[in-house]
Order: structure tokens, then sequence, then C-alpha cells
């Protein structure tokens, strides 16, 4: 564009000079001629202009350490020829908060109204990808007219699979992980509880034979084995190759437990205020949904471990079981 | 990061109806504005509807020619050059003419631009039909390959420059002589440069996006064009003043660069510098006079208390000799201007009078001096004036200067001549005695006395002076106004001089002086006519006989020759000055441009000094020895401005060309008739061309098989055995797997495998080209550069 901004500032310069030495009326015609051609420009620019918007594709997802491809494509919605289009996009990763921008040139006409990007995906995380300023010059490509409309896209960058043993207290084929809890209704079982009487119990649970010893109603209470409340968490801060690990090790946990069948959380705490984000992870639906939501958060050097704090734990739930994950390894059990 | 950008191959050129219409169209006009552009500027004569017949015939051939593959091109481009030069062959006499005609039209339009003598016309006496038509018939061939050349430019390159560059010459050079084609074409010209422009751009990347911008651009900008002529018409055109103002400052810094650079101390100056004064020679060249023109830009600025019209004096010429004036000699002065140290080593003159210092008085200061002892309460004037494009010798001055020699700064007194510039200073100041009269009584101071005396000796001696060879006609001149006065002519100038002749009481001689220049004014009034354009006088003649007694006509530097050499005769001492003339406003300021550039006369009155005296009709009453600081109406200036340098002339004769009728005996004569080698040449490069099509095709095919891709290369070799196969060869399958490879593998073919297509294709060359029956086989060599 500058060295038609030049050739344009030449033309007039070579126009003004014919006004001065050349005394008749085309001279001041030419310079007129000359200064309305713009105007011309941007009009006769403006059709194709108004029909063409830009969209910008990703893959969806794809897993750490390869490359994250966009696609830009310019749609046009008329026949009239569009001058080449600047684009300018920015990107960054909103989890490690990795960032840069990338100017390209789009073509329509020959074959060059689609770019592909890619993008280094070295770390988990949320690749953002958005036009930040596209304009296509006018047909004299002296001026800048913007396209209307932006254009972004997001890619998960999602963790690898790391080597993660289950806890033992979760591995046990059939109670891993599973505590004793009254059965609604009551009915037979083998294992059961002893308590006293409360208004509403029906006659046949009362322990007749105990409670003439004690000489107090008391009520057996039949137990069954229930699955503990599983919760899993990890500090949302550190640098990104532990992070990467963390996720790595977490997401990996996950796909186990759901393997297993045992829906679990995971929490985490904001870096900052300590705030607790709590997920239910019951499918690779929901881990994916979580996974999103955990990318788009920047993760700072450091932070507020969400041990430092309580974890949201539902009150009928009983004592739930908590993995902390960690870079190096999986700690806890049931507290 | 990386980007890929996804760049299918370029699809080859295909003609589209929109890209044929917008090309068409755009060919057209080029043709239409280019030729009728040159045609209207020169004012040739042509038939315009021949001319409309010849722009539609030869931008269908060119749409035609380039709208067909390119392997198509060498058969209509060979059909069209041999009818081209069979048309030349036979309207070869006829286009002899119309080269002479259109010669004439170019010549003479450039000889009346730039007022040069050099106008021509045909020997052969033709009518102005056949003049029209030889005309018409040369621009007709002409245009047929320009066509060509610009339809190359517009379909197949759609290059603007070159577009531009082939377009632009037509309307450029009559624009550098001043001369506007006409404005249709010139539109025309202009709306397909706009549109090319306009669609250069996305031509490269989307030609057929590129037409269908064309089709719209086109409309759009012969709108635009509409507006403008509709909104600046061309009735009503005024110059903006900026450009005057700029062109002024422009002639004026040239001015300025061309004395520093070249005179003075400037660095390819020839004279000294270093403080010293300008070059002022005094010279005034008369044999080159001839018809005036100026370009308006600005000489002088001036700022002063005076108002109304001035004389600025520039110089005063003593010694006429038939074609100039020019200065006394130095020598000739004696020591009147010396200082008293030089007067002391003063060599042994050989003039017969010898006259001694004025002491340091300026004779140019005498009117002032002497007023100024009558009147010593007389408000002076204070006179500032710029140079800024005048004459760089000399300071322009009005009359009557009361400062002296001492007290001048950056310019001093060239003798009596002027006041010289110093280098380096362009703006003056003096100051002024206004209201000087010399019939007041006004007496010079007793200590100028002597020094007047003096310099009236030396003014008697060296100012009456007159060249034998214009007597006559001074005499002439001088018994036609006795006779007038003596036969009662109702002249009053003449009247006055005989009362004054009549009256009991002794008139004072600077009275019956001043009345004789008046008398002498009146007889030139009576006798010549103002004219501007007055042309040069014919070489050998005497510049003021010739005025006399043949022309009777001319423009200040006639008149006032003229003048000085009658008052001469008459006895009173005059000479010949030049200056400017300008119109003082209320506001003090004036920017002097060059066509007030003027010549007069002064006469020497006794015990006076040098009064000015004007001789030219134009500037009938005006007075240049009155000045006033009075607020006064500008004094309207008298139209056209004359002035004493004049532009180059030229003299309206035409003359014959060397040209002559077709057919005549004396065509043995010429000493090469260009059509001996035109057509042989032209039949040559004919049948060179089909030699040459085949190597270039040759030359291609083996490019494209040695490509650096192999894949390519394969490609390349697989396509032409398929243009091969409707020639009767045959594509091995080998060569069939090798391309699908090469085109649909990922795989990079190896080099064994491009000498196995490569050979292949050639091998069907050789055997295409056996196979065929000869008049097919040259239709495949040459024309279809394909074996």
């Amino acid at each position: 564009m500058l060295h038609r901004q030049i050739s344009y500032a030449a033309l007039i310069a070579a126009a003004i000079v014919f006004q001065i030495f050349f005394r008749f009326y085309l001279s001041t015609f030419t310079l007129v001629l000359v200064a309305a051609l713009p105007v011309l420009s941007v009009l006769l620019t403006l059709p194709a202009l108004l029909g063409s918007t830009l969209r910008l594709t990703s893959e969806g997802q794809i897993s750490r350490g390869g490359e994250g491809h966009f696609t830009l494509r310019l749609e046009r919605k008329n026949t009239l020829p569009l001058p080449p289009v600047r684009v300018r996009l920015t990107w960054s990763n909103q989890l490690t908060g990795e960032r840069g921008t990338l100017a390209c040139l789009l073509r329509s006409g020959d074959g060059t109204d689609q770019l592909s990007l890619s993008l280094p995906a070295p770390h988990c995380g949320q690749l953002v990808c958005a036009v930040e300023r596209a304009a296509a010059c006018d047909l004299l490509g002296l001026f800048p007219l913007p396209l209307p409309g932006r254009a972004g896209a997001a890619l998960l960058l999602l963790p690898l699979p790391a080597e993660v043993t289950l806890p033992a207290e979760l591995d046990a084929p059939r109670t891993g992980g599973a505590v004793l809890r009254p059965r609604p209704g009551g009915g037979p079982g083998e294992d059961y509880d002893l308590r006293e009487y409360r208004a509403g119990d029906p006659l046949r649970s009362i322990h007749w034979k105990l409670s003439s010893k004690k000489g107090d109603l008391v009520v057996r209470e039949t137990l069954e084995p229930r699955q503990a409340e599983l919760i899993l968490t990890y500090d949302h801060f550190g640098s990104p190759e532990e992070l990467d690990q963390v996720f790595d090790r977490l997401c990996t946990l996950s796909r186990l437990l759901l393997a297993k069948g045992r829906s679990h959380r995971i929490q985490w705490a904001a870096p900052v205020s300590g705030e607790i984000t709590d997920r239910e992870v019951d499918s690779e639906r929901s881990l994916m949904a979580c996974l999103e939501l955990a990318f788009s958060l920047a993760a700072p050097p450091s932070g507020r471990s969400i041990l430092d704090g309580a974890l949201k734990m539902s009150p009928s739930a009983g004592l739930p079981l908590h993995f902390h994950v960690t870079a190096r390894d999986v700690k806890g059990g049931r507290k | 990061m990386k980007r890929r950008a996804v760049r299918p191959k370029r699809p080859p050129f295909r003609p589209t109806p929109a890209s044929v219409a917008g090309g068409g169209v755009l060919l057209f006009l080029c043709l239409y504005g280019a030729v009728l552009s040159f045609v209207s500027a020169f004012s040739a004569r042509t038939y315009p509807l021949l001319l409309a017949g010849g722009f539609v015939v030869c931008t269908a051939v060119s749409l035609l020619t380039w709208s067909l593959p390119r392997r198509w091109w060498t058969l209509p481009l060979f059909l069209v050059s041999g009818l081209w030069s069979w048309g030349l062959w036979k309207l070869w006499d006829w286009l002899v003419l119309g080269e002479i005609s259109l010669r004439c039209a170019v010549v003479n339009t450039f000889c009346a631009s730039l007022g040069l003598d050099g106008y021509i016309e045909p020997v052969a006496q033709f009518s102005p039909s056949v003049w029209a038509m030889s005309a018409t018939l040369l621009l007709l061939a002409a245009m047929l390959p320009l066509s060509l050349l610009l339809g190359l430019a517009i379909l197949r390159f759609r290059s603007f420059w070159l577009t531009f560059w082939v377009t632009f010459p037509f309307p450029l050079v009559p624009i550098c002589i001043s001369v506007t084609p006409a404005w249709v074409p010139l539109c025309a010209l202009l709306l397909v440069w706009c549109t090319m422009g306009l669609t250069a751009l996305v031509g490269r990347q989307d030609p057929r996006g590129a037409a269908r911008l064309t089709l719209a651009a086109l409309p759009s900008a012969a709108l635009l064009l509409a507006l403008l002529t509709t909104a600046l018409p061309q009735e009503n055109y005024q110059r903006p003043q900026w450009a005057d103002d700029a062109l002024d400052g422009f002639n004026n810094w040239a001015t300025h660069l061309d004395i520093a650079l070249f005179q003075g101390s400037g660095p390819f100056g020839l004279f000294g510098g270093g403080g010293g004064l300008s070059n002022a020679d005094g010279e005034v060249d008369l044999s080159h006079a001839g018809p005036l023109g100026f370009s308006g830009r600005t000489v002088l600025e001036v700022e002063t208390e005076l108002r109304g019209r001035i004389y600025l004096r520039g110089f005063s010429s003593a010694v006429y000799d038939g074609g100039s004036w020019g200065p006394l000699d130095d020598e000739e002065y004696g020591a009147m201007f010396l200082e008293e140290e030089e007067e002391l080593t003063l060599p042994d003159y050989s003039s017969v009078y010898y006259f001694p210092s004025l002491d340091g008085w300026q004779p140019l200061n005498f009117p002032a001096l002497a007023n100024r002892e009558a009147f010593p309460d007389k408000d002076y004037a204070k006179f500032t004036v710029r140079n800024v494009g005048a004459d760089p010798g000399y300071v322009y001055v009005p009359y009557h200067i009361l400062s002296q020699p001492e007290e001048l700064g950056g310019t001093a007194f060239v003798n009596d001549v002027c006041l010289a510039r110093m280098e380096d200073v362009w703006t003056h100041t003096v100051y002024i005695q206004p209201g000087c009269n010399p019939l007041s009584g006004a007496e010079l101071p007793a200590e100028v006395q002597d020094a007047s005396r003096n310099y009236e000796n030396f003014v008697y001696s060296s100012y009456l002076d007159i060249p034998e060879e214009c007597l006559p006609a001074l005499e002439g001149a001088i018994a036609e106004i006795s006779e007038q006065m003596l036969s009662g002519a109702d002249v009053p100038a003449y009247q006055r001089y005989m009362e004054l002749l009549t009256t009991s009481s002794a008139p004072s001689w600077q009275a019956v002086q001043l009345l004789m220049a008046d008398v002498v004014t009146a007889y030139l009034e009576e006798t010549a006519e103002y004219n501007p354009d007055a042309a040069v006088t014919p070489e050998g003649e005497d510049f003021v006989s010739y005025f006399l007694t043949e022309s009777h006509e001319g423009y200040c530097m006639h008149f006032a020759s003229a003048a000085a050499l009658m008052l001469r005769y008459l006895g009173v001492p005059a000479r010949y000055v030049a200056g400017y003339v300008a119109d003082v406003p209320s506001s003090g300021k004036v920017s002097v441009p060059d066509s007030a550039a003027h010549a007069w006369v002064e006469i020497y009155l006794n015990g006076y000094g040098w009064e000015p005296v004007e001789v030219t009709p134009a500037y009938a009453g005006g007075n240049p020895g009155r000045s006033s600081t009075a607020e006064a109406t500008p004094t309207p200036t008298a139209t056209p401005r004359p002035s004493a340098t004049a532009a180059p002339s030229a003299t309206a004769a035409p003359t014959p060309t060397p040209s002559q009728a077709p057919g005549t005996a004396a065509e043995e004569e010429e000493p090469l008739n260009p059509r001996v080698f035109l057509i042989p040449l032209l039949a040559v490069l004919a049948v060179l061309a089909f030699p040459a099509n085949r190597a270039l095709g040759r030359s291609r095919r083996e490019r494209r098989f040695r490509q650096e891709s192999t894949n390519q290369a394969v490609i390349a070799a697989y396509l032409y055995l398929k243009r091969l196969e409707r020639w009767g060869g045959e594509t091995p399958e080998e060569t069939f797997a090798l391309a699908k490879k090469a085109k649909f593998s990922p795989h990079t073919l190896t080099e064994v495998e491009r000498e196995t297509a490569v050979s292949s294709a050639r091998a069907a060359t050789v055997q295409v080209d056996k196979s065929l029956p000869w008049y097919k086989r040259l239709w495949c060599r040459y024309i279809l550069g394909l074996t």
C-alpha cells in the first residue's frame, strides 16, 4: 500500500506542477480529477467490501504438544472483486497466558481467499485466536477500509495420558471406596446398626431382645454399602510445565474413574480469591466441559491452594474421598 | 507460528463476455482518444466518419486476435500484417501525401504556438479533400498496429502502465506546446486511464473479477468526468491565483538560482564576487525586437510612499548604432566620475575634450537637489524595491533621487547611466524628492553649479550623436513636421510650438526643449501606430529608419529610439531609457509584473538635469517625471503593455517544403524512397515469423520439460502428448501412469521417471512429424509450433 500511496502522492505532485506550468483549463481539470479519484475508488470498493465476511474456524480440540490449526476464510456474497484483505490476528493460551500476533493477506479471486494457520500448542490450555483487525484497501490501494464484523475461534489443548495408579481405596473390585449407609425403607440385610427408637420407626425393626435387656427401645437399622463422594482437587497455579503434569494426571485419573463408573467432582480454588470452583464429572463430555472451564481461567505462577480452605461437600453425602492431584503424584484418601 | 496459503494454480486466461465487452470499450476509447487528440490538437484535416469506421474495425480486429488462445495468434497476425502490407503497397502515394499533410499541420501548429518562423505548406497543389483523404488514410494505416499494441496491453497483459505510455504521448506533445486537444477525445483517454487505474490492483489476482469491475468502473468514471466538466465550465475558467503565485515564485527562484550559480561569486560564476557590482552593461538589442511576449511573473516588489503611476528607471543608453543602444565608453566620461586619487593616475586621453571631476556630485541627483534647495521643508519619500526577477544588473528606482552616492547602500551609481546592484543585495531603499518640475524655477545649490556646468558640456558633447545611416529618415521626419506646422495642422503640440515661436517674450530654453519633445511625440503618434506584435526589423535595415519610413508601427522600443534620435537631430540632448512602469495603489505596495517593462526618453535640460519624456502613444498622458505622495487613484494601465524585452521573433511567411506531387518526373531525384526497403523488410519479417514461432514453441516446451519440479515436468509431457493425439500421436501407458502418479501421489517423481516421460514425448513428436502429410506438417510446425 505504501508504494501506491507514494505513487499517488507523485501523481498529485505532477498534477500540481501541471497546474502551475500549464495555464489552461485542462490543468485545473486534471488536478480536480486526480483529487476526486480516491473518492470514486472508495465508492467502487464499498459494494464488494460490504458483501464480504471473515470466518475463522478451528479443529475444536487437540492433545498438547502438537500444532493448533485454524482456518481463516474470506466469504463473498457478490461477484465484484475485492482488493487484498490485510488481516491481523491475535492468539493466546488463556491458561498459560502465552500470546502472539499474526498478519496475513487474503486475496479473493486467485484462490488465496483461505488461509490455514498453525499455532504452537506445547501446553495445555484453551488457544483462542481472533481477528483483531481486517481491512481491504480501496481499488487504488490508498486507504484501508475495515471489513465488517469480527471473527474468532477457540481450540482446547488437552492433556496427554499419564501413568497414574488408581488408589487402593478406589481400586477394590466391589467395595473400593464404599461406606455403609442405612437402607431407606429398611428390609433384610447382613449389615445393620443399632440405635434408639424414633417415632415412626416400624415395629418390626425393633430389636426386642436387646430392648428388653436395656429396658429401652432399640431399633435395628439395616445398612447397605454405598460409594463415598469422590473429590479430585488441584491447584490452579504453577508453571505451564507443572500445570501440564497436573492436568495430565487429573485427566487420566478422571478418565480411570469414569471407566470404573465412578462419577466424581473436580474442584479447584481461584488462585487470587480462593473461591472454589466445583464441577461434577460423570461423563467424558462433562470432563471436557470442566477442562474447558479450567483452561479458560488464567493460571498464575503462584496462588492460593485449595488445601488451604474447605472443600465443597454435599451435606448428606457423608465423608468424601478426597484426592489432591499435583505435578508429581496423587495424594489423599478418606478424611 | 506458520501460515500456509492455499494457492491453486492460476487458471489460464479465457475470455469471458465481460472481459471482451470491457476490453473492447476500453480499446475503442483508447484509439478514439489517442488519434483524435492528435488530429484535433494539430488541426489536421481528416474525414471523421472514415476515422470512426477505422476505430470500429481496428478494435474488432484487435479484439478478435487477442481473444484467441495463444497458439492461434500467428494466423490472424499474419493475415492482418499481410493485408496491412498490401494496403501500404497499394496506397503508398496517398500515404506520402498524408505524411506531407500531417507534417505541415504539426509544424505549423508548433510554429504558431511557439512563435517560430518556420511555417510550411505543401508544394503540390491538390484540393483540400485530397489532403484530408490522404491524411485520413495515413492515420488509418497507423491505427492498425496501434490497435494491436493497445489490444495486447489491455486484453492480454491488462497493463495500465503499458496502455498509459502508449497513449500518453498523443496528448502530451501538443500540451507541451500549450495546445489543448479537443475535449471529448481527451476525456476518452482520461476515462480509459481512470478505469484501468481503478482495476489494476485487482486485475492481477482476479482477471475475471477485474473484467466485471471494468464494466462497473467505466460508467462511474464517465459520470465523474461528466460531473467535473459540468461543475468546472470551461467558459468561466479562471486560473487559480495560487498557481500564478507559484509560477512567479518558481520563475524568481530560477532567476536567482541562475544568478547565484552562474554569476558573481557563485560556484560557476564568471565574474568576480565579494561585494562587487553586478554586470550592468546598458545594452539594448533592437535587431531582434519582434512581437512581445510575457509570462506575467513578478519582477519587482515595491513599497513606497509615492502613489499613482511611477516610472522605475533601470538604465539609459547613449550610443545608437542602427541595431542597438549601448553605453558610452568609460574613457569618454573623462574624470567626471572618478575619485580624486584615480584622477591623478589618468592615462593620456585621446579625446578632444577632457571633462574634469564632478567632485562627487551625481547628475541623476540634480533635479532633486535643486528642488530641495528651493523647498527645503518639503517631505521626501522613501522608496524600497526588491528585485525578484528583473534584470539583476540594475536597481530600478523612480526619478529625482535624493540619496547621494555616499548615502547609498547595496548599490552604486555607474557614471550617469544607472544604479548598479551590489552582489548578494536584492532589496534597496532610496529617498525621493517628489514634485520636481523643470519649469518651477528651482536652481541647484551653489556648490553643485560647477559640477552641473561641467556635466552640461559633457552632455552636449556626447548625447547629440546620430549615425549617418538614419539621417535621411530623420531629415524627412523633421521636414514633415515643419510642413505640417506651416500648413497649420490641427495638432495641439504643433500649435503650442508655433505660438511659442511667435510670442514676443523670449521663452526659456528648457520650455522650448520640452515643447520640442511634445512635438516629436505628437508627430510619432500621428504617423506611427502602436503594435505590440510588430515584426522584427529586416536584417540590414536601420531600426529607426525602417520604423519612420517603412513600417510605421511598433512599440515603446521603436518610439523611444526614434524620438531620442529626432530630438538629437533638433539639438536636444536625449537618450534611451529602459525600466518599468508601476501603478502604486493606496496601500503603497505593488508587485510589478514583467509585462510592465517599458522604454522612454530622457532629455537634458540645462540647469535642471535629465527629464524623462513619454513618447509611446499607448502610454499617452503619463508623465514619467512627476511623482507624488498624495493619495491618488492609480492610472489604468494601457493595454497591451509594451516591453523592452522582446520574445523571439516569428514571421508568418510560409516556407515551401521540398515535397512534391507523386508521379512527377522528379521522382528519381529523391534520395531514398522508404517503400523500397520497408515492404521487403516487412515481407522478410513475416517470413521469419514462422520459424520464429516454431522455435519459440520448442523452447517453451523444453523449458517445461526441464523445470525444477519433476512432477510438473511429467504432467507437461503428458499434456503435450495429449495434444499430439489429435494429429496421430500416441500416449504410452507408462507415461499416463507416471502422469497420474505425478498429479495425485504425494511422492516426488525421480529424474529417471521424468526422463522416461520426456523421451516418450520427444519420440511422439518425431513420429507425428513424419506421419503427417506435408500441409499438416507445415501447419503443425510453423503455425501451431507443435512439432
